[in-house]
C-alpha cells in the first residue's frame, strides 16, 4: 500500500501541476485571445464609427444645401454656386467630386425645361439618355464647375437603377441616402473608380412633406454629392487601425463586383487564428459590408506572448515539483535502501575481509592507539600455540610472545606503528606456548577509519624460520667454502714448498748414504751421518704430510673395503696409544665399498686417533676412542648440507676428551694450527686429514664442545662394487745390478744429477747427467744408440720433460724414456704416452726408492738390448 | 372593467394636468435619435412606432426636438456623452444605468430567428454548432439569456455585427448568418421580406424586457428627466402608447407590448 502510494503520488502531483499549468496557460491563452478579440472589435467598431461619422458629416453638408434652398426661391443656381464656393472644398472634403442638383422634370415640363436651360447659356443642353419618360431628373447644376465637372449637364440619374433607388428612398424618407456602387458620369471611361452618390430631397418651398405622399407630390429635385470611394476613405478622420486589413463592399455580398475599397495591407498574410469579422454598416440608408481581418503584426502589437512562457515554465516547474515530491516521498525509502545496500556491501566486505584474514597464513594483529591488540586472526594458534582468546587475555602480548632478546626491537616497531609509520624490516624470534622458538618477519602499516583518522596499526607476521635456517646453512657453507679455498691455497703453497724440500732432502739423505758407504764401518763420522739420515727422514715425513695436506701425494684410489683398512690401522694404532686410552672398532657389515687409497685412509685414522689420544689427559680415567664404520644414506636438506644425496660409508672417530670450543673448531684444519704445547705437534695432523678427505671427494664433519669430547665423521661416497677381500701382500722388490747400462739423466737440479749419477754408477749403471735438457738432447742426437734409458725430470725451466721425450722420439723412436716427477697429475698421465714417455715414475722420496725404480724399469726394458749398444754405453 | 377604465382616465387626466403644469424645461432645442429598426422606425418610409411616439412626446412636451436617424451604437455613444438628449426603445443594463435614465413604455420578449436548414431546435443546438453564426445589431442588448447567448458566441467569434436590421435580413437570407435576435415588432418584416418561409423562431425563456425613452443623464438634470418620464407615463396612462402600437400591430400583440 505504502509502495503503491509512493508510486502514484508523484504522478498525481505531476498531473495536478500540469493541469494547473494547463489551466493557467489556457486562461492566459484565452485572455490573450480575448484581448486580441477586444482590440480587434474595438478597431472594427472604430472603423465603422469613422465611416459613419464621415458620412454623417457629408450629410450635414448636404443638409446645408437643403437649408439654403429652403430659404431661397427654388433651386437657386447662384445661391448653390456661392454656397459651394464658401464651403472651400479643400482636403477636408476629399472625396467629394462635386455638389449638384438633379431637378425633377415631369414629361409635361420637359420642353420648357430644355428651353430654360438653353436660355441659361447651356446651348447644347439635353437630357441624357434621351427618350420619353414620365419624368426626368436631369442634372442641371454641378459645382464647382471646374475640371471634370465641366462636362455637359443633362445626365438623368433617374435612369440608373442604383441612383434611382437612392433617390426614391431619399424622396420618401426625407433623409440623405447614398446610392450603391456607381461610376460617376464625370469620370472618363479610362478612370472609372468605385464611387457613390449621396442624395437629399428638395421639396417645394412651403409645401408639406410630412407623409410619403406629400413628399412625392411636392418634390422638386435632389441635391447630391458624388464621391470617389478611395478618396472618401482617405478623408476619414483618425488613424487607420494598424495590423489590420479591410475591404468595403456595397451591400452584404463581399464580391469583387461589389468591392468599393480595399486597404493597402489586404494582400498581406493574416493571422493563423483567422481573427476576422464583417460588419454591415447602414450608412445613409444604404448597407455596406466592412470586412476586416487581423494581420500577423496585429498580434505582435497587441497580443501578449506570455502563454508559451507560462506553458514551458509551468511544465518545467511541474516536472520539478513531481521530482521534488518523488524525492520527498522516496527519500526515506531510498535512504533505507542505500543504507541497506551499504550495510550489505559492508557486511560482504567484512565477510570477505574475515575470510581473507582468517584464511591468510600470516599472523595478523590490529593494535589500538593504546598499544594493545584489538583483533588477532586465528593463525596465531598455528604460529604460537595460543588461541586468539588467550592472546587477547594476555596483559602483555608482545612481552609474552616475543623473545626477550628481541623485545627492544619489537617495542621500537610498536612505537613506530603508534606514530603512524609503516615498515617491514623487523625479523625477530617468538616463543611458542611449548617454549620452542621461531623466527617471524613483521611488517606494520597504520590503520585509518572511514574518516581518515589514524586509529591504530596492523602488524602482519610471517614465519621465516626455514629461511633463517637456510640462511644460516648458507652462511656455514660460505664459511666452509672460504675455509676450503683457504686450505686449498695453503695446500698449494705447502705442496710447492714440500716438493722443493723433497729434492733438498733427497740430496742430503742420498749424500749421507753415499758418505756412510764411503767411510765404512767404525768410522767416527758414521754416527753423525746416522743423525743426518734420521733428521732427513723426519724431514721427509714432514714433507710427506705437507704433500698429503696439499694433496700433492699420488693417490691410487681403487675399490676398497674400509673395514679392512680400519681393522689393520687399529692394530697398528693400539700399540702407540697411552695406557689409559683404548680403541674400540665397530665396522658395520653393510658398509659399502668406496673408491679410496688405503694408505691415505690409514693416514686419516692415524692422525685422528693420535689427536684423540692427545685430547685425553694423561692422568684421567680410562677412556675409549671409538672408531666406527657404518653405512649412511644422505638425503636432501640433511646436514652436512654440502653433501649430495646418496649412499655413503661413514667413518666416525669419537673421543671423550676435552673437546673444543667454536673458535678452536673453526681453525683445526688450518696447517700448523695446534693446541698442543710447543714441540708436541706439527699442527699438520688434521690438515693432512682434510687434504686426504678432499682428495677422496669425501666430506668431514666435526661436532665438539668443551668437556664433551669430539666426534669426527668422514663420509666417503659409496660405489656400486662388491666389497673387495683382503689384498695379497705385495711382492718385495729385488736388488738389480745395473749391468753397465747407459742411463741419460736429465734434471735441472745439479745436486740431483750429482747424487743420482753416483748412486746409479755404484749400482752398475753408467750415467750421463745433464742439467740442461738441450745439452742432453744434443748428446742423444750425437749418438742415438748410446743410451739404454732416459730418465728426465718433468718440471724443468725452459723445457719440460714431455718436450724432452718428444724430441728424443724424433731422434730414436725406440729409446725408452721415463719421466720422473714429484707430483704426477692425471693430466700428466694422459699426455705422457703421446710424447713417447714409456713410464711415469714418482720421483722417489728416497734415493733407494729412485734407484729401485730405475733398476726395475731398466731391467724390464733393457733385456733386449744388443751387447754392442750396451758396450758402447759403457 | 368600466370602473377600472374610468379610474385610469381620471388618473391620466390628473397626471396630464400635473404634467402640463410642471412640463419639461423647453428653453433649448432637444435632440432625439431614431434608429432604423423595422416597425420601430423605417428610414425608407420615415414611419414607425418610435417616430409616432416621438411625435406625440414632442407634441406633449411643447419643446422643440430635432429628430435624426443614426445607428444605434452611435445613439448610445451620444447619449453617454450628452450630445444626444433622447432616444427611444431603449433597454437598460448596469452599464447604461450609469449614463442614462429610462421611461418605460413597452416591453417585449426576445426571440431567436434561425434558418430552418441550420438544424436548430433550441438555443443549445445553436450554441453547440460551431459553424453557425449569429447576426446582431451593434450595441443592442437583450434579455439576460439572450445576452449570455450573444456574449458566448461573441467570444467564439461567431457573431456578425450590423448597423441595422436590413443587412441582417439580407445576410440571413444569403446564409451568411444563420440566426438573429428579433422582437415581436419585427414579425411583419419577416412576412414582408419572405423570411418566414425559411426560418423558425425560438423563444428565450426570459420575462419580457421593458423598453423605454432613453434620457441622457449628462444632458438632462434628474428633475427634467422625471418630467419627461411623467410625460411617458401619461402617454401610457391615456392609451396613447397602446394606440400607437395598435397602428402597427395586431391588437393582441400591441396589448402584450404596451400593457406590462
Amino acid at each position: 500500500m505504502r509502495a503503491t502510494r509512493l508510486l502514484w503520488l508523484p504522478w498525481l502531483v505531476l498531473a495536478a501541476a500540469l493541469s494547473i499549468t494547463w489551466l493557467v496557460w489556457d486562461h492566459e491563452r484565452q485572455a490573450t485571445r480575448k484581448e486580441l478579440r477586444t482590440q480587434f472589435d474595438f478597431s472594427l467598431r472604430e472603423a465603422v464609427s469613422r465611416i459613419e461619422q464621415r458620412v454623417s458629416a457629408y450629410e450635414q453638408m448636404l443638409r446645408g444645401v437643403q437649408s439654403l434652398f429652403a430659404t431661397s426661391r427654388g433651386l437657386d443656381r447662384d445661391a448653390l454656386r456661392g454656397y459651394v464656393a464658401s464651403l472651400q472644398l479643400d482636403a477636408n472634403f476629399a472625396g467629394i467630386q462635386g455638389i449638384g442638383v438633379a431637378e425633377l422634370v415631369p414629361a409635361a415640363r420637359k420642353e420648357a425645361h430644355l428651353a430654360g436651360m438653353r436660355q441659361l447659356g447651356f446651348g447644347d443642353y439635353a437630357i441624357e439618355p434621351a427618350g420619353v419618360r414620365e419624368s426626368y431628373a436631369p442634372i442641371t447644376q454641378r459645382e464647382p464647375y471646374v475640371g471634370r465637372n465641366r462636362i455637359r449637364l443633362g445626365f438623368d440619374p433617374w435612369t440608373d437603377p442604383a441612383r434611382r433607388q437612392a433617390m426614391e428612398i431619399a424622396r420618401d424618407s426625407e433623409m440623405a441616402v447614398i446610392s450603391g456602387k456607381v461610376r460617376l458620369a464625370v469620370d472618363p471611361d479610362t478612370d472609372a473608380r468605385p464611387s457613390f452618390i449621396m442624395y437629399l430631397p428638395i421639396y417645394a418651398q412651403g409645401r408639406p412633406h410630412d407623409s410619403v405622399a406629400q413628399r412625392r407630390a411636392n418634390l422638386v429635385g435632389w441635391i447630391f454629392t458624388s464621391f470617389h470611394m478611395d478618396e472618401f476613405m482617405a478623408s476619414l478622420y483618425g488613424e487607420s487601425p494598424p495590423g489590420l486589413a479591410f475591404a468595403i463592399y456595397d451591400g452584404v455580398e463581399p464580391s469583387e463586383a461589389a468591392l468599393l475599397h480595399r486597404s493597402a495591407a489586404t494582400g498581406r498574410r493574416g493571422l493563423p487564428g483567422a481573427l476576422a469579422a464583417s460588419e454591415y454598416l447602414v450608412v445613409a440608408g444604404h448597407t455596406w459590408t466592412l470586412s476586416m481581418r487581423a494581420l500577423d503584426d496585429f498580434e505582435s502589437r497587441f497580443g501578449r506572448d506570455a502563454a508559451p512562457l507560462i506553458g514551458v515554465t509551468g511544465a518545467g516547474l511541474s516536472l520539478l515539483l513531481a521530482l521534488l515530491a518523488w524525492l520527498l516521498l522516496t527519500g526515506r525509502a531510498r535512504a533505507l535502501r542505500l543504507a541497506g545496500e551499504m550495510t550489505r556491501e559492508l557486511r560482504e566486505s567484512e565477510e570477505k575481509f574475515r575470510a581473507i584474514a582468517n584464511s591468510t597464513v600470516n599472523w595478523e594483529v590490529w593494535w589500538g592507539l593504546d598499544g594493545k591488540p584489538r583483533w588477532i586472526n586465528p593463525s596465531v594458534l598455528e604460529y604460537t600455540g595460543y588461541t586468539v582468546e588467550e592472546c587477547m587475555a594476555m596483559p602483555d602480548l608482545a612481552g609474552t610472545l616475543f623473545h626477550s632478546e628481541d623485545l627492544p626491537r619489537v617495542a621500537q616497531m610498536i612505537e613506530h606503528g603508534l606514530q603512524g609509520l609503516s615498515g617491514n624490516d623487523l625479523e625477530c624470534r617468538c616463543v611458542r606456548k611449548d617454549g620452542t622458538q621461531f623466527w617471524l618477519a613483521v611488517s606494520w602499516v597504520p590503520i585509518h577509519d572511514t574518516k581518515g583518522v589514524f586509529s591504530g596499526f596492523r602488524t602482519s607476521g610471517r614465519d621465516i624460520t626455514e629461511r633463517r635456517q637456510s640462511e644460516e646453512a648458507r652462511r656455514e657453507l660460505e664459511a666452509r667454502l672460504r675455509e676450503s679455498q683457504k686450505m686449498e691455497a695453503l695446500g698449494t703453497l705447502a705442496g710447492g714448498v714440500a716438493h722443493d724440500f723433497n729434492n733438498v732432502l733427497a740430496t742430503i739423505s742420498g749424500n749421507a748414504e753415499l758418505a756412510r758407504q764411503d767411510v765404512g764401518p767404525g768410522h767416527a763420522a758414521l754416527e753423525s751421518l746416522e743423525e743426518i739420515d734420521k733428521a732427513s727422514r723426519r724431514a721427509k715425513d714432514l714433507v710427506q704430510q705437507i704433500l698429503a695436506f696439499g694433496r700433492r701425494q699420488n693417490l691410487e684410489r681403487k675399490s676398497t673395503s674400509l673395514a679392512l683398512v680400519v681393522v689393520e690401522s687399529a692394530r697398528l694404532m693400539r700399540a702407540t696409544l697411552p695406557a689409559n686410552v683404548s680403541l674400540s672398532v665397530d665396522c658395520a657389515a653393510d658398509t659399502p665399498a668406496v673408491l679410496a687409497d688405503a694408505m691415505q685412509v690409514k693416514q686419516i685414522l692415524l692422525n685422528l686417533c693420535s689427536n684423540a689420544a692427545q685430547a685425553i689427559p694423561e692422568r684421567s680415567r680410562p677412556s675409549v676412542i671409538e672408531a666406527r664404520l657404518s653405512a649412511h644414506q644422505h638425503r636432501q636438506g640433511e646436514a652436512p648440507a654440502e653433501m649430495r644425496p646418496g649412499r655413503y660409508a661413514c667413518l666416525t672417530v669419537r673421543d671423550h676428551g676435552s673437546g673444543m670450543d667454536e673458535e678452536t673448531r673453526s681453525h683445526i684444519f688450518e696447517p700448523f694450527f695446534t693446541t698442543k704445547p710447543r714441540g708436541q705437534g706439527t699442527g699438520l695432523g688434521l690438515s693432512v686429514v682434510h687434504g686426504i678427505v678432499q682428495a677422496h671427494e669425501a666430506t668431514i664433519e666435526v661436532q665438539s664442545a668443551p668437556g664433551e669430547g669430539s666426534t669426527f665423521r668422514i663420509y666417503f661416497p659409496a660405489i656400486d662394487a662388491p666389497v673387495p677381500e683382503a689384498a695379497a701382500a705385495a711382492p718385495q722388490g729385488r736388488a738389480v745390478d745395473g749391468g753397465g747400462k747407459q742411463v741419460l739423466y736429465v734434471d735441472d737440479e745439479e745436486a740431483i744429477i750429482f747424487l743420482m749419477t753416483r748412486l746409479l754408477e755404484r749400482r752398475g749403471y753408467r750415467v750421463s747427467g745433464y742439467t740442461d735438457p738441450r745439452e742432453a738432447l744434443a748428446a742423444a742426437r750425437a749418438d742415438p744408440a748410446r743410451f739404454d734409458l732416459v730418465v728426465t725430470d718433468y718440471n724443468m725451466p725452459g723445457m719440460s720433460g714431455l718436450e724432452v721425450a718428444s724430441a728424443l722420439r724424433e731422434i730414436r723412436a725406440d729409446l725408452p724414456v721415463v719421466l720422473a716427477s714429484g707430483y704426477i697429475t692425471e693430466e700428466l698421465r694422459q699426455r705422457a704416452p703421446a710424447a713417447g714417455v714409456r713410464e711415469l715414475i714418482y720421483k722417489p722420496n728416497s734415493v733407494d726408492e729412485l734407484c729401485e725404480a730405475v733398476a726395475r724399469f731398466a731391467h724390464e726394458h733393457g733385456g733386449h738390448e744388443s751387447p754392442d749398444r750396451l758396450a758402447r754405453a759403457r | 372593467m368600466t370602473l377600472r377604465r374610468l379610474a385610469c382616465l381620471l388618473f391620466a387626466l390628473c397626471f396630464a394636468a400635473g404634467a402640463h403644469a410642471a412640463g419639461p424645461d423647453c428653453s433649448r432645442t432637444f435632440t432625439l435619435g431614431l434608429h432604423d429598426h423595422g416597425l420601430l422606425y423605417s428610414a425608407n418610409t420615415g414611419t414607425g412606432v418610435d417616430k409616432d411616439f416621438a411625435d406625440e412626446l414632442i407634441r406633449r412636451s411643447g419643446c422643440k426636438v430635432t429628430v435624426s436617424l443614426m445607428p444605434r451604437s452611435r445613439i448610445w455613444q451620444l447619449i453617454e456623452s450628452g450630445a444626444l438628449d433622447f432616444s427611444l426603445s431603449g433597454i437598460t443594463n448596469a452599464e447604461r444605468d450609469r449614463f442614462a435614465s429610462f421611461a418605460w413604455y413597452f416591453s417585449n420578449k426576445y426571440y431567436l430567428l434561425v434558418r430552418q436548414d441550420a438544424g436548430v431546435r433550441n438555443i443549445a443546438d445553436f450554441e453547440r454548432n460551431g459553424q453557425l453564426r449569429l447576426g446582431v445589431i451593434r450595441s443592442f442588448r437583450y434579455s439576460p439569456t439572450a445576452n449570455r447567448f450573444v456574449d458566448q458566441l461573441q467570444g467564439a467569434n461567431r457573431v456578425s455585427q450590423a448597423g441595422g436590421l436590413d443587412p441582417l435580413y439580407q445576410t440571413l437570407a444569403l446564409g451568411h448568418i444563420h440566426g438573429m435576435i428579433i422582437e415581436p415588432f419585427d414579425y411583419p418584416a419577416l412576412t414582408e421580406k419572405n423570411i418566414r418561409a425559411f426560418t423558425a423562431i425560438i423563444e428565450f425563456n426570459d420575462p419580457a424586457v421593458p423598453h423605454g425613452l432613453i434620457m441622457s443623464n449628462k444632458s438632462l438634470p434628474a428633475v427634467e428627466r422625471d418630467k419627461w418620464r411623467a410625460l411617458v407615463q401619461g402617454m401610457r396612462a391615456d392609451g396613447s402608447v397602446r394606440r400607437i402600437f395598435e397602428k402597427y400591430f395586431k391588437p393582441d400583440l400591441a396589448a402584450a407590448m404596451a400593457d406590462f
